[in-house]
């Protein structure tokens, strides 16, 4: 990565970029210029990842001639532009009060409110904006202006009808199911009617978000307007983007689109999506929105930056396979033989009776063997492929199989950084990379844990890995000298293993029928599991504070590793419980936007030590 | 670095006792003795006179403690202060808990005054950091007028909200 270390010094004598890139004129030279590059790259190759690859190129050319430019033109620059602004928003307000050609008014008020939702979002409007919609400005093909009301492409219809029927499904699945199964031969009409009508609804809900979504840059913020009754503007701040996410499904693949979301701080409906728009428009949109972002001088380097890491097939497999633990596959036949029992008593003791043992283990055999295939196909549509770019700025991360996501993340805006060593994985000499910024996002109806995620590293790599993505902190906390929790933290750690063997004793006293010699084996046996597993997992622990970083480790069979800038602490407390104050020990917590991370158990008195050295850096920061 | 740890001084305002008394007082009255009163047959029913009074006694008991003698406690517990680089609070009872908020990562700070403060002269301040949703520190008793002198002290920092 020595290509990293010469983009981030600057040039003297020179402007900032984000003062220049203000300049109108200059942003139609850099259209123009973006423009032809991009018709060149486009004719001969349109996969996911050379056009990704050009935008790298298209980025380096553009902010290059930027820097070309000499700075004592800034003032004539400022006036001409003062000019046209002005004249540009008096052919918007003529726009906006002449323009009455979507005419829904009269939908039902239900139709609107799913993608309301996030109403505390919602701003009060110009009057000059709720009188009617602006126009959709059809940009010609030739030069897309970003400064102008900008709509989804067309075919977004098609791309967005079926999630959206999956949402409406979502909602109403009783009322469907109900109709579906509950109605007799007499009630078809009805059911149809009533099919129809949900079809009818998700249609309407895609074709009212085509028509009503808008979107422009203006000072280099993005403003998205959406809503037909509900009307809702929303303004994207470049410099509060925490990541932003490409994704190409197959339909978007078809029309040649992609979907572009921008993720910020805080809950994931503040986010921006725009689910269908052409590839120049998107990457232009992206550029225009990172070129704004960057505060100090950017120079980037001619030919796009080489992956830092690549996974094989192989890897991922192997990432997916490790995923699985036995655990799931316990809880799992536990509760199959549970819903066995309680569905048919007979058949259950007929089939517990017949169980030897080798068919036990063909069984087990064969549900680890459907979980691990399960697993593996679900690693390899997500990161097949996986590639992962490191420049001055940013991190970008592209995978996919069927669907192709590119994640970019700046470098600063990463808040904790987590390397999680399952215990098969670790045996392999592999770990995960989650990079975590204070955004919460939602992906397929869960809090998605990370923005950011290598799923396969190997061990020896991770320290090069964790210096190209951390530099500050990452070379003096590896190699810090760690600390221990304090002894009697093993009687708190034991509860987290002894709880679920208590249960698994209880199902095993309950269902199992064994005799009182074999219980007493097995639960010897599982106190002896509970006691090495706890004493393994405490000398997993470890903590370590250096000026710059803080560390945490724990955990045996899911080693999991913390690492967070000591910049980046929003606050710390340190709690106690009566259990707690009866060994001693003090709990330690470490809150940053959006996680919090928890230190080991370690003495009152460290405990308040750690805090005060916490507080003592703030000093500084006055 | 010096070793010294400095523990927080300052107390609420003793009036806060009142407040909490009364709030708690009022739950008494109204949620936890009509549940006793109804679950005492239930639990009569299920098991017998003995454990019904046992439980609901242990029940009532432990509401009561809280309603009287707990905010006393806490009040005594209770220290914060305000240096010139954070905040500092000390609570709890049996769970203890400490934190420290540095001020330039103060995003906004909240004053509130429920019906029983107002009567009281009191106000609560809710500082918030970008670490999430709920405030990472309360001071529930604070005469009005320092509640508000703190409020327009803190709020004039400027600071960088590491996000």
């Amino acid at each position: 990565m020595s290509s990293s270390n010469d983009t981030s010094s600057s040039k003297p004598g020179e402007k900032p970029l984000k003062e220049l890139s203000k300049q109108a004129p200059i942003e139609q030279v850099q259209q123009e210029t973006r423009q032809e590059t991009i018709q060149k790259t486009s004719d001969h190759d349109d996969s996911f990842e050379t056009i990704l690859e050009n935008a790298r190129h298209l980025k380096s050319a553009t902010l290059n001639d930027n820097l070309n430019i000499d700075v004592t033109e800034e003032k004539e620059v400022r006036e001409t532009k003062q000019d046209k602004e002005e004249e540009e928003e008096e052919e918007d307000r003529d726009l906006y009060t002449d323009d009455q050609s979507i005419g829904l008014e009269d939908l039902p008020t239900e139709i609107d409110e799913h993608w309301n939702h996030s109403s505390t979002e919602t701003m009060e409007l110009d009057e000059q904006y709720t009188t009617s919609l602006p126009s959709p400005s059809f940009k010609d093909e030739e030069q897309p202006n970003l400064e102008e009301w900008g709509q989804l492409h067309p075919y977004s219809l098609l791309i967005n009808l079926l999630p959206q029927m999956g949402r409406t499904l979502q909602n109403a699945w009783p009322l469907l199911l109900f109709i579906v199964v509950g109605g007799n031969q007499a009630h078809q009409v009805i059911d149809s009617i009533f099919v129809l009508f949900f079809v009818a609804l998700s249609v309407i809900r895609t074709l009212i978000h085509f028509l009503t979504l808008r979107y422009r840059v203006q000072d280099g913020k993005l403003i998205l307007k959406m809503g037909l009754i509900f009307r809702q503007a929303r303004t994207l701040d470049p410099a509060r983007i925490q990541n932003i996410e490409i994704t190409q499904n197959l339909l978007h693949k078809y029309f040649d689109l992609v979907e572009l979301k921008l993720e910020t701080a805080g809950d994931a409906s503040t986010k921006g999506l725009l689910s269908a728009l052409s590839l120049e428009d998107a990457t232009q949109l992206k550029k225009s929105l990172q070129k704004s972002k960057r505060q100090q001088q950017y120079q980037d380097t001619d030919h796009p930056t080489e992956a830092v890491l690549s996974l094989s097939w192989g890897e991922v497999l192997l990432f997916g396979l490790s995923r699985r633990t036995v655990g799931t596959v316990v809880v799992l036949s536990a509760i199959a033989s549970e819903a066995l029992s309680v569905m048919n008593p007979n058949d259950a003791q007929q089939m517990a009776s017949s169980l030897t043992l080798p068919l036990f283990i063909g069984l087990m055999s064969i549900s680890f063997a459907f979980s691990w295939i399960w697993s593996s196909i679900q690693a390899t549509l997500r990161y097949h492929k996986l590639k992962l770019h490191i420049d001055s700025e940013e991190i970008n991360i592209v995978s996919g199989l069927i669907t192709k996501r590119s994640v970019e993340i700046p470098r600063h805006k990463i808040q904790t950084i987590e390397w999680f060593e399952p215990w098969l994985r670790r045996q392999m000499g592999f770990g995960t990379l989650y990079l975590e910024t204070a955004a919460l996002g939602m992906s397929d109806g869960e809090v998605r844990r990370s923005e950011g995620v290598i799923p396969m590293v190997e061990r020896q790599y991770f320290a090069d890995l964790l210096e190209t993505i951390a530099p500050t902190s990452a070379s003096e906390i590896l190699t810090a000298k760690t600390y221990t929790p304090h002894s009697k933290a093993r009687l708190i750690i034991v509860f987290g293993y002894l709880v679920p063997a208590i249960f698994a004793l209880a199902f095993a006293w309950w269902s199992l029928e064994l005799s009182p010699v074999y219980f007493s084996i097995v639960a010897v046996l599982s106190a002896v599991v509970v006691i090495g597993l706890t004493e393994l997992d405490f000398q997993m622990q470890q903590w370590s504070i250096t000026p710059n970083a803080i560390l945490s480790r724990s955990g045996y069979l899911n080693k999991r590793t913390w690492l967070l800038d000591r910049e980046k602490i929003q606050c710390v407390y340190r709690t106690e419980d009566p259990l707690l104050k009866m060994l001693g020990l003090s709990q330690v917590v470490l809150q940053v936007a959006g996680s919090a991370v928890y230190l080991p158990l370690i003495t009152e008195h460290q405990a308040q030590q750690v805090l005060h050295d916490l507080t003592e850096d703030w000093t500084e920061q006055q | 670095m010096s070793s010294s740890i400095y523990t927080p001084q300052s107390q609420l305002d003793p009036n806060i006792t009142y407040a909490w008394r009364f709030g708690r007082f009022f739950r008494l009255a109204l949620v936890t003795t009509p549940f006793t009163a109804l679950s005492f047959p239930l639990l009569m029913w299920m098991f017998n006179y003995k454990v019904a009074s046992l439980l609901c006694g242990i029940y009532l008991t432990y509401h009561i403690i809280w309603a009287l003698l707990w905010p006393t406690l806490e009040y005594h517990f209770f220290r914060y202060d305000i240096r010139n680089h954070d905040f500092l609070v000390q609570q709890g009872v049996l769970f203890r808990r400490s934190s420290a908020i540095p001020l330039h990562r103060i995003q906004h700070i909240d004053t509130h005054q429920g019906p029983i403060d107002r009567l009281l002269g009191l106000s609560t301040l809710m500082l918030y950091t970008a670490s999430g949703v709920t405030p990472d520190g309360i001071i529930p008793g604070l005469a009005q007028e320092d509640a508000q002198h703190l409020r327009d002290v803190l709020s004039k920092r400027e600071g960088d909200d590491g996000v």
